[in-house]
């Protein structure tokens, strides 16, 4: 089966990658099955997006596009975005 | 009393807004409207890009009009539904990143019960029979053990989806309600349209097919006339039969369709057969605004009402009359 991964690496301080993460937690539930979404953090934010079938890769980019949007309104609602990302 | 702020973040569908209140009334409410281009409807990734673009500037603008900083408010509240779901998403995202950076407590609140909550404050209603109208809404309701009970409501569209879905059909941009009263206000003829009261639920579907058939043949004005007069004609007989059952004094009309002065006339001579009194909610706040998560949430939050960032979901189809309305409303209004 083809799987197509895509991993966005975000450098941020603690305080932002958990704010972030937990923001946008209670919207990452009942994903199409076959595609998912994970967040962890280390020295940086990361998140991996998984695809498990090819017909719902249009999902997967919708899903990227819109959770990138919120991390960009987040820091832009906090003032960090140009301050410390 | 303690004073509590809180700030309200309303974002189910075309208006994004953001409003502070605390128990004096509403200090701030700011919006930025998505608007579709003429003849189309509302697209709910494309009003999300709208909120997601305008929510920083709007949220500023907010703060700044009830002169009070981020880290002064006690509470933040957001529309949890129901509406459009990328829509919702925007508000919640924000609500959850400022509770969660700021360590604010977070309250969820019903858009529809919000409606009715600051159409109650507004007008001082104080046990009425309700009528929501909006794009979202057509219902007939009183307050009954604690929750909303439905006595009427559309059986298909609502009243807001006809006339804007009639007025995209004239070539008008959504919301298209003013422009249909402006034009029906020129007419006194009289076209003939189907008229449609299931027990006592209305149905609007027909109305709307016939209203876009007589349009290719017929004058505009009469067409939005004949329109108006029959859908509020339904909508009035309903509220007549429901105001005879509950024996309510107080008739309350809000959502965005309050604004039609037609409607509230009709509604001012039911209300006078049944020794009722008319509250229609200002214009101002008739449509979506933050004003009324934000009222709401101040509510819900004096009795106790809070969820977890975790738990602050978004529900799409949410129905007012599953909402518990266990906050008692009296002791901030007096």
């Amino acid at each position: 089966m083809q799987q197509i991964k895509v991993k966005v690496r975000l450098d941020l301080p603690y305080d932002l990658s958990n704010t972030i993460t937990k923001a946008l937690a209670a919207d990452n539930i009942n994903f199409p099955d076959g595609l998912s979404m994970d967040m962890m953090i280390d020295e940086s934010l990361n998140i991996v997006f998984k695809c498990n079938d090819i017909n719902k890769i249009k999902s997967m980019i919708n899903t990227i596009d819109e959770t990138l949007e919120h991390i960009s309104m987040i820091l832009d609602m906090l003032g960090e975005k140009n301050a410390r990302s | 009393m303690i004073i509590v702020f809180c700030l309200g973040i309303e974002s189910t569908a075309h208006t994004f807004s953001c409003s502070v209140v605390n128990e004096g009334g509403i200090l701030s409410d700011v919006r930025s409207v998505y608007k579709a281009s003429e003849g189309k409807g509302i697209h709910p990734r494309e009003a999300a890009i709208h909120h997601a673009d305008n929510s920083k500037k709007v949220l500023d603008t907010a703060l700044n009009d009830a002169r009070i900083s981020i880290k002064d408010i006690d509470v933040i509240a957001y529309s949890k539904g129901p509406g459009l779901g990328p829509c919702l998403r925007v508000g919640a995202v924000i609500a959850r990143a400022l509770a969660v950076y700021y360590n604010k407590p977070l309250v969820p609140v019903n858009h529809a019960v919000a409606h009715l909550e600051l159409g109650m404050m507004l007008t001082r209603a104080n046990d009425p029979l309700a009528l929501l109208i909006s794009g979202g809404h057509c219902m007939i309701l009183a307050l009954s053990n604690n929750r909303w009970r439905v006595f009427g409501e559309t059986l298909d569209i609502t009243l807001g989806q006809l006339l804007d879905q009639f007025g995209r059909e004239a070539g008008f941009a959504s919301p298209c309600g003013a422009i249909i009263e402006e034009l029906a206000e020129r007419s006194h003829n009289y076209y003939t349209l189907p008229y449609s009261i299931k027990g006592n639920d209305v149905s609007y579907s027909g109305l709307l097919t016939a209203a876009k058939k007589a349009l290719k043949s017929n004058r505009l004005e009469d067409i939005c006339y004949s329109l108006q007069e029959t859908a509020f004609s339904m909508l009035t007989e309903a509220v007549e039969r429901a105001l005879a059952f509950t024996e309510k004094r107080e008739l309350l009309v809000v959502g965005g369709v309050a604004a039609n002065k037609r409607l509230a006339y009709l509604l001012e001579q039911v209300c006078k057969l049944h020794d009722a009194k008319l509250f229609v909610v200002p214009t101002k706040f008739a449509g979506d605004c933050g004003a009324q998560i934000a009222w709401t949430g101040l509510l819900e939050y004096h009795a106790g009402i809070s969820i977890k960032v975790e738990d602050a979901t978004v529900i799409q189809s949410w129905r007012l009359d599953t909402v518990d309305i266990i906050w008692n409303r009296q002791t901030l209004l007096h």
